[in-house]
């Protein structure tokens, strides 16, 4: 009489899956030494071009990071060893007049950088900036920019080689409306939770960063055997930030950006990803001139929701290992599992775990109401 | 028939039930002639699948876990599941070492080592690795000196 009911799955925190994320995140990101270190290296660049008397000490230049590197979302790529590192070298008393050719711009970057012994062999020209390679390690790309006195407050103006033109810009501002999203969505969706989680605390293990890593990640194994067509991280992560609605979990999280992407879009047409610190510039201008990269940013977006609700509802830690080994690479998840499973036994051994009552689950110690585990050996073949 | 309620060397089978109960209030119990057995769920994590786990005690003999849903499943024929005594009962402590003594209670020993045991299964099962330790016997015979003191 009543038919079958159509049950809705319900979704709800997983700890430990959390906890597996966090640890992908935290083998794919910059190493607070490596961190270290590039900041040494940008700031001895920043010195070489002051000590530059005739051209650069003038234009007060200053470096300072940019994109991911300023955000604190660093993937290590799948197929090279280096990090990308993007920087910008900023002549705070130049406008764009000051030269007349923009090229000019980026050619006189080179040249003072290549004036150096150390950076000669090291320093590649690109597009837009100039690349210095540490083998290994990473890569700095320093982009030059004068300050667009027209828009003014942080906005920029980058040469664009190909373009023999200006492109505008604004960095600082991308990385200010990234923060404001992370912080005001967070602090909003847990200030119903008592206590209101600190700035800090909120910052420290940002959900949506970790999202940000995760959807970079699976984009570099998804589109591995294609790369050409891949979506750009600068999209995805402006995507995520703006569907990004504040849970703590990032678990949740990534499946609330992940469904609101596809819901967001258009039957017709294509979807437009704007720069949020600049709406006038389309980041995802590229889907214009090449239909199918924008048809496989669509199936893959499209087919990683559907994923990441099965993984959100698999239980059982063989089949959560092999949808993640799916989604983010197999030796990385056999890494983090094994981490995991290790962490606990540590914990077993200094008495730190307890059993949940009704349903068994492994929690701490200090955990009120759980029977605390014993030591014992397990033993047997 | 008079007095063939079970009785565990050191504890009265009264106070293991009634500390199940407090402690695992999901397992239920029957009492046979001289047997407790306990039934309940365990879900070691979040990520766990949930176990139906079964607990035999009976006088005199050592007590056995078993795991009864989802059924213990091998990675590849080659390879035995790691700890389970021959009968495939789950193996959760050394015998020599007295880490049980049938003075202890079951609800704070084998219960929370056989949830233990559930998570470590899973993570043998993901990576081909028994991550929890644990000692492997010697060959010899396997458990009559199991309930010796």
């Amino acid at each position: 009489m009543f038919g079958a009911s159509l049950k809705r799955p319900s979704f709800a925190a997983k700890t430990e899956l959390d906890d597996l994320l966090f640890r992908i995140v935290s083998k794919l990101q910059i190493t607070e030494t490596m961190h270290q270190d590039a900041v040494e290296k940008y700031e001895a660049v920043g010195k070489w071009l002051n000590a530059d008397e005739d051209v650069f000490a003038k234009l007060d230049p200053l470096i300072y990071p940019q994109g991911s590197l300023k955000i604190g979302t660093t993937v290590k790529p799948k197929f090279q060893t280096e990090y990308d590192l993007d920087l910008v070298l900023e002549l705070r008393k130049a406008t764009h007049l000051s030269f007349p050719d923009p090229v000019k711009l980026l050619d006189s970057v080179e040249a003072r950088i290549k004036a150096n012994e150390t950076y000669r062999k090291m320093c590649e020209r690109k597009n837009r900036c100039v690349r210095i390679c540490y083998a290994n390690n990473f890569h700095l790309d320093i982009l030059p920019a004068c300050p667009d006195k027209e828009m003014g407050g942080t906005c920029l103006l980058v040469p664009d080689r190909t373009l023999k033109d200006w492109k505008p810009s604004n960095p600082k501002g991308y990385a200010r409306w990234f923060e404001e999203q992370l912080i005001v969505k967070a602090v909003k969706m847990q200030r119903q939770i008592e206590p209101v989680p600190g700035r800090e605390e909120v910052e420290d293990k940002a959900a949506l960063k970790q999202a940000v890593q995760l959807i970079k990640r699976n984009r570099d194994v998804r589109y591995a055997k294609n790369v050409e067509v891949a979506p750009i991280s600068i999209v995805l992560t402006t995507l995520a930030a703006e569907h990004y609605s504040g849970e703590s979990s990032v678990g949740l999280a990534l499946l609330s950006i992940l469904n609101r992407i596809v819901s967001s879009i258009p039957v017709q047409g294509r979807l437009r990803v704007c720069n949020p610190s600049n709406h006038k510039e389309d980041l995802s201008e590229r889907w214009d001139s090449n239909p199918a990269f924008y048809q496989a940013f669509v199936q893959g977006i499209r087919a990683f929701r559907q994923e990441w609700e099965d993984l959100m509802l698999t239980t059982g830690v063989k089949d959560v290992a092999a949808k993640l080994s799916q989604l983010f690479g197999e030796q990385l998840t056999d890494v983090v599992v094994k981490e995991q499973a290790l962490e606990m036994e540590a914990k077993r051994r200094q008495g730190g775990l307890a059993v949940a009552p009704s349903s068994g689950r492994i929690v701490s110690a200090t955990s009120v109401g759980a029977t605390p585990i014993r030591t014992n050996t397990f033993y047997g073949k | 028939m008079a007095n063939s309620f079970p009785k565990l060397r050191g504890l009265t089978p009264v106070q293991h039930i009634l500390m199940m109960q407090k402690l695992h209030p999901q397992f239920s119990y029957r009492i046979q002639r001289d047997a407790v057995t306990w039934m309940g769920k365990l879900s070691p994590t979040d990520l766990s699948e949930t176990y139906e786990v079964r607990i035999d005690c009976k006088q005199n003999e050592r007590p056995q876990v078993w795991v009864m849903k989802p059924k213990l499943s091998q990675r590849d024929e080659s390879k035995p599941i790691p700890h389970l005594y021959l009968e495939g009962d789950l193996c959760l402590y050394r015998p020599s070492k007295a880490e049980w003594r049938p003075t202890d209670l079951i609800a704070e020993t084998l219960v929370p080592w056989a949830s233990l045991w559930l998570y470590y299964y899973e993570v043998w099962h993901a990576t081909g690795e028994w991550l929890g330790g644990g000692e492997h016997p010697i060959k010899r015979k396997p458990y009559r000196r199991l309930i010796e003191r």
